[in-house]
Parts: structure tokens; sequence; C-alpha cells
């Protein structure tokens, strides 16, 4: 293999890295943080359309379904707010 | 009093093998009183059978004065599952015509709620951003690094020049930029950022549900994008409070102002029999109302867009709660582009 090539090989594998890194980045920059909200915590384990509930304030319970909003599933509440 | 007069002109070569209307709205003043604002809206309807009879269309009369910026038109547009068929062109003006905006941040530690904005993180409340909730900050989010404010004179670290907004109000916020309160200010953006949307005239129901995304969610009939959920964890990660208006509603530079929650301030559209009253409509032409009817009850049928259908609005969204931080779950009607 020539040099030309080989700078090639190494230019195209270091290209690979950095796509993969701003990919990665881009990523958890995207799920960053959704594991502090309820509403989203709740359809951690679930699938698109599965019932979901969580409770805020000790005693106040949601109840919804898990929806994707942007890249995650959200458990978008779709009946009154009930007082546990 | 404001009273409509509606002419209609039929066009016998209109594409898509329909006629079009022209609707000359004229809001005058019809008792004599000259102070009365007057606007010419050129709207081309095009006559089309409509899929679901029973759903109303989309009333470009809604709007509030001043919400949009341009002639409302329709155009031939194509929805998301293929189907052609007509569209309104909105533009909104990105600054609301029913309110005025802000205020944000306080200046510092002995703020009052009267003087400041809201915030809100999806957890159920809805906090005033006075200076005790700014001292707050770290037991709230159980996180010592948060220090919103200087120690020694009370004051709070606030985002006030175009440089530190455009700086704050993005990912990967510097840390020079970090343990602030975000606002900015439309001056900074020469006034409302204009935003244009296709809406379908007659919404049609899409099979199964479409997800919500990044854009906007719709529009509101007071000239303001509805936007999907605040990033709030990424602005929390960045120790920073990107505080909205007591309308719900925030700028950065990209976007201008917009809201990221139902407080009331653009329904502006009552229903006579108690329901709630319409805001503005989602991306697929179904009408967003407010959460509660006029008895402060909230509908028990919503399906898992936060959607319902009744005989005199046919299918139609109720916002969630400011603190839920979302208006709607998803779109049931087909959406353009």
């Amino acid at each position: 293999m020539n040099s030309i090539a080989i700078k090639y090989v190494k230019v195209k594998k270091t290209l690979i890295i950095l796509c993969l890194f701003i990919a990665s980045s881009c990523i958890l920059f995207a799920h960053d943080g959704h594991h502090t909200n309820k509403a989203w915590k709740a359809c951690d384990k679930k699938k698109l359309s599965d019932s979901c509930r969580y409770v805020l304030q000790d005693n106040m319970l949601y109840k919804g379904t898990c929806r994707q909003v942007q890249e995650d599933l959200l458990c978008v509440r779709n009946q009154p707010i009930e007082r546990l | 009093m404001v009273c409509l007069m509606l002419t209609l002109k039929s066009y016998s070569s209109f594409k898509q093998h329909t006629c079009a209307l022209t609707l000359l709205l004229i809001l005058s003043g019809c008792s004599g009183d000259n102070s009365d604002t007057i606007e010419d809206v050129n709207i081309e309807v095009p006559i089309e059978v409509p899929n679901d009879t029973n759903q109303p269309e989309v009333d470009p009369f809604a709007f509030a004065s001043g919400a949009l910026t341009e002639t409302v038109i329709t155009t031939a547009c194509t929805l998301s599952d293929g189907t052609q068929t007509s569209c309104y062109q909105f533009t909104i003006a990105g600054a609301p015509a029913t309110h005025e905006v802000g205020m944000f941040c306080p200046s510092d530690i002995y703020a009052t709620a009267d003087e400041v904005g809201i915030w809100f993180d999806g957890n159920g409340q809805v906090y005033d951003i006075d200076g005790e909730f700014i001292q707050n900050l770290a037991t709230l989010y159980n996180d010592s690094n948060w220090q919103l404010y200087n120690t020694e004179t009370g004051l709070v670290n606030v985002t006030d020049t175009l440089e530190k907004c455009d700086g704050a109000a993005r990912p990967n916020v510097d840390i020079s930029l970090q343990n602030h309160c975000v606002e900015c200010a439309l001056e900074y953006l020469g006034g409302g950022v204009e935003a244009t949307y296709l809406i379908p005239v007659q919404p049609v129901k899409a099979n199964t549900p479409t997800s919500i995304g990044r854009d906007d969610v719709g529009l509101s009939l007071n000239g303001v994008a509805i936007a999907p959920p605040a990033p709030v964890d990424a602005i929390l990660g960045a120790y920073t409070i990107a505080a909205f208006d007591d309308c719900a509603g925030h700028i950065n530079p990209v976007a201008g102002y917009h809201y990221h929650g139902s407080a009331g301030c653009s329904e502006i559209v009552t229903e006579e029999d108690g329901h709630a009253a319409l805001m503005g409509y989602a991306l697929d032409g179904y009408g967003i109302y407010g959460m509660l009817d006029q008895q402060g009850a909230e509908s028990t049928d919503l399906d898992e867009c936060r959607g319902h259908e009744d005989e005199t609005r046919g299918y139609h969204y109720h916002a969630a709660t400011i603190a839920e931080n979302m208006f709607i779950g998803c779109y049931s009607g087909k959406i353009a582009g």
C-alpha cells in the first residue's frame, strides 16, 4: 500500500471515529436528564401506546398513555389528575 | 360593534378541478365609530367535498387582530400519507397580539412573585421565579452546584444581553453562563419572529397517530408558536432556568417568543355551550382548547393525543396543564409536508 493510500485510510478512520463521537454526543444530549422527570420515567420500560401512570407530590396520580415526543416516550396524561 | 362582510367570487379555472371562493373579509366598525380597526384579508378557499362532513374546517377568522402578518391563502398541499388537499398558509407575528411579553427573571433575591415569571419542569408544579425560589434551587434539585445569585449583593445572574441570551439558550452552555436565569428580549430580535405554517383546511383523521417531534405543534390564535415540551432537563443540566412569563412563553434567539404551556392567554374564542375556549390549532388542523370547561371540569374521555369528539366541534384537543410542559400528546390527524 502506498503512502497516499495509507493516509486516505487514516483520514477515513478519523472521520468515522469523529462521526461516531458526534452522533453519540447528540444521542446522549437528547436523552440526558429525562431520567429526572417522572412523566418520562413512567414510560422507560414501556412501548408506544402502553398505558402509564406516575405520582407527583406524593399524592397526585397521573394516568395516561406512552407517546413518543421528540426521541423518547412520554406518559401523556389523558385522565383528570387524581388526588390519592 | 364589529361586523363581517363577505363577498364571494368564483373562479372556473382553479386547479384541482374545483372552484375557489375569494373571501374578502372586512372587519369594520358598523356602529359608525371610526376608532375601530379596519383590516382586509383575502382568503382563497377551495371548494372540495370534505372527507368528514361532521368535522368543522379550520376557521381563519378566529385569529386575533394582529396575530397574522400576511394574507391567509389556500394552497395545494400534500398530507403525511400522500393525500393531495388544500391547506391554509398562516404566517404568525411571533409576538402575542393579546398580551404583553414578560416578565421573566428576578433582578435580585428580594423579588416577589408579581415581579417575575414562572418556571415548570414537568414535575407537577409551577413555580414563581421569585427570590425565595432562586435561593432554594440547590435544595429543590438536590444539587449544591446551583448558585444563581451573588451571595454578597443578592443580585441574580441574568442573561441581560443578546450575547448572553444567545449563549445560554442553546445546548452546550458555556460554563460562564451556567448558573444564570435565562431571559431574552424581543428587542434583540427586532420584534416577533414570524413563522409560516401549512394547516389542512379540512382536518383528516389518520389511521394511527403521528408522534410529536422537535417542530412546533401548532399556532395560537394570538399569533404565537405552540412549541413541543421545553427541554427542561437539558436546561437544568446546564444549571440554568429558562424563565417563562406568566403566559408560559419565553424567547430564544431562533424561535422568538413561543408557548410551552397553556396558561389561558390565547383562549380567545369562547364557546356558548360551556365548553373550554379555543386557543389555537394543531398542525393537523384540529382545534386546541383549554383544559377545563367553564365549570372547571376536565374531560374524562380523552384519547392518547389528548383529543376527543363532540357534535359541535368534531374532533379536537384539550391542552394539558402548564405544569406538564405540553399541550397535546400526538397528532390524530394527518399533517402537511
